[in-house]
């Protein structure tokens, strides 16, 4: 009598676990069955904070222009940097997202359906290793034995821990993963005398310390770091045209600063909430190139010949992989095809 | 003499009644957790999700003894796990050394209830994550804010439990006591602290419950070890694998400490039931 009633409750437990998870995933197919349409009601796109084409077209209703006015909603959701943009990516809550170029290589290997779309700016000056004044520190080597705070998985990590490794201390420093506003708090209270970080936090850091090496010395090295813009390709081959748009927008924006820096500083300096003359500065630290020459081989080259981008994507992979800080390094055809030039070239049509 | 004796046969009585109950019992968990292992194979097998967002149990399992022989990041996981629990035992232990005073003293002087109450009411619902970057900029980036946030997780189950501990104490113990001629001091360790225990001890399990579920939130600021860390960094590289090991390794303790302050529990207060 017992014995039955607990095959009974098992027979129970076990149809409705199994009933919840078919339904589950019925419910995801019919979804998808159900966005395609010839535009999507709305799009999400994952922004950072920083001085770019993207933050320009924002101010300047250039979305509106491009998305709203097609009767599309989009939602900008702001991410502290590219690893927190990848998670939300993973779950498929953002269709497009600006992030580093290391978070895009890792959202490559973790085998995201994404692809890499647009270079907003190739990182110079922008991001930096700032120490505080009065430290003492003069050189790298004489941050042996000191902390070093980054935001992990991020360019500037990348960039940092290559500059420890060339100076030959990369063991002797502890480094700390902060997010950027938690470097300028740990930093005002002297936790710590060391950052590497990037615009515009490093600006505030700066106003009581010095640059020791930025990125853009590190490009004279070969340690070229960007930042990038994915696109899930769920979205990008379902509206292949809106990717394009979304080019065209970040074009016209990019434009303004090539025309009229002047301009372009005001608008960036009101939307960071910066004064105009260090927006002008910030956006002088990394280097903004037009969609023809991202075409060249330098960077995306095109589809019939990949670029030389794919070539520093893989060997910053590589690089990260011997970190341990991913599993998988993904080949070089892969990246090739990671990379991929065809709405910038669309865009150009 | 003759408490004992009954106290024996009660004892006799119940154990084919509970193991009885306890088998079917038994089973049910042994099947429940199945059940999961079963969907999630199913789930990865099938490929219903990306690896990335659910790894599979083989792949978690490989990650486990990747982690056990090599640790993570070059530091061993006895390390991360050390790192952790020293900051929730030290909270811990503040929280217990001054939670359980101030919670008796509430519990016995109106005026003392009056003064800490609202302060521990107050704080007691906020998200720990709320007021953490507060001690952040206070306390600095090192161990002190950490310990502090995990001290006020733990603090007020604790200090609770104390309060309404002596609020429920039987008041003809303490008349009865005081009439045979029991001084304050002897009728506070003879009687009231006796009878609290049981409930201090389940806001010390509760506190270390509370503690631990915040402990992610602590090391999520500056940290460079520590279970929860580890988690969160795996986190930025998309380490699902790592993910999944690290909650793994966080219930498992979480169960096993549980189980240790429960037996403690059952040695010192050997009396809880009977009173």
């Amino acid at each position: 009598m017992k014995n039955n009633l607990t095959k009974k409750i098992l027979l129970i437990i076990f149809v409705g676990v199994l009933t919840i998870s078919l339904a589950g995933c019925g419910g995801n197919s019919s979804n998808e069955n159900q966005t395609s349409k010839a535009l999507p009601d709305e799009i999400n796109f994952g922004i950072l904070r920083v001085p770019n084409d993207e933050t320009i077209a924002i101010a300047e209703g250039l979305f509106d222009k491009y998305f709203a006015d097609k009767g599309i909603e989009y939602n900008l959701i702001v991410f502290d940097s590219g690893a927190e943009a990848n998670k939300a990516l993973a779950s498929g809550s953002i269709d497009f997202a600006t992030m580093g170029n290391t978070n895009a290589i890792t959202a490559l290997s973790r085998e995201l359906d994404v692809e890499m779309i647009w270079i907003h700016e190739v990182l110079g000056e922008i991001e930096a290793l700032a120490v505080k004044n009065g430290s003492g520190i003069n050189r790298i080597e004489d941050l042996a034995g000191m902390r070093i705070a980054t935001p992990f998985a991020s360019t500037a990590h990348y960039i940092l821990l290559n500059a420890l490794k060339n100076a030959g201390i990369a063991d002797q420093v502890q480094l700390l993963d902060m997010q950027t506003a938690e470097i300028f708090a740990a930093w005002e209270r002297g936790d710590i005398k060391a950052a590497y970080t990037w615009q515009p936090s490093l600006g505030k850091l700066l106003e009581s310390g010095k640059v020791l090496i930025s990125s853009k010395d590190m490009i004279d090295e070969g340690y070229i770091t960007a930042n990038v813009e994915v696109v899930r390709k769920e979205f990008s081959d379902k509206y292949p045209d809106l990717v394009v748009s979304f080019i065209n927008c970040l074009t016209e924006a990019a434009d303004i600063y090539r025309n009229n820096p002047e301009k372009a500083a005001a608008i960036v300096a009101e939307q960071l909430g910066i004064e105009k003359k260090e927006a002008l500065l910030q956006m002088r630290g990394s280097s903004w190139y037009t969609a023809e020459e991202l075409l060249g081989e330098e960077f995306f080259g095109t589809s019939e010949d990949s670029g030389a981008f794919a070539i520093i994507m893989k060997d910053t992979s590589d690089f990260l992989q011997n970190q341990n800080s991913i599993e998988y390094s993904p080949t070089q055809e892969e990246f090739n095809e990671y990379v991929n030039p065809i709405y910038i070239e669309k865009s150009l049509e | 003499m003759k408490f004992i004796p009954q106290l024996n046969k009660e004892k006799l009585l119940s154990p084919k009644k509970v193991t009885k109950k306890s088998k079917v019992e038994k089973r049910l968990t042994v099947l429940t957790w199945l059940t999961i292992l079963a969907i999630w194979y199913l789930v990865t097998e099938l490929r219903i999700f990306s690896a990335t967002l659910v790894p599979s149990p083989y792949k978690v399992w490989l990650t486990f003894l990747t982690i056990l022989k090599e640790g993570y990041n070059g530091v061993s996981i006895w390390v991360h796990l050390g790192a952790s629990f020293r900051r929730l035992l030290i909270a811990l232990g503040l929280a217990v050394t001054t939670a359980v005073p101030l919670g008796l003293l509430s519990g016995y002087f109106n005026k003392i209830e009056a003064i800490i109450d609202s302060v521990v009411e107050f704080y007691r619902p906020l998200p720990p994550l709320a007021y953490y970057t507060l001690l952040v900029l206070w306390f600095g980036i090192d161990d002190k804010s950490k310990v502090i946030l995990l001290f006020l997780a733990g603090f007020a189950p604790i200090y609770i439990a104390c309060v309404s501990a002596v609020r429920k104490i039987n008041q003809d113990y303490i008349l009865s006591a005081k009439s045979l001629g029991a001084d304050q001091k002897r009728v506070f360790f003879k009687i009231v602290l006796p009878a609290c225990l049981p409930e201090i001890f389940t806001g010390i399990r509760t506190a270390f419950g509370v503690a631990y579920t915040t402990l992610v939130s602590a090391e999520m600021v500056a940290a460079t070890s520590g279970i929860g860390w580890m988690v969160l960094d795996a986190s930025n590289f998309l380490k699902s694998d790592v993910i999944f090991v690290g909650i793994i390794i966080m219930g498992i303790t979480g169960v096993i400490i549980d189980a240790g302050l429960r037996f403690l529990e059952k040695k010192i207060i050997f009396w809880k039931g009977h009173v």
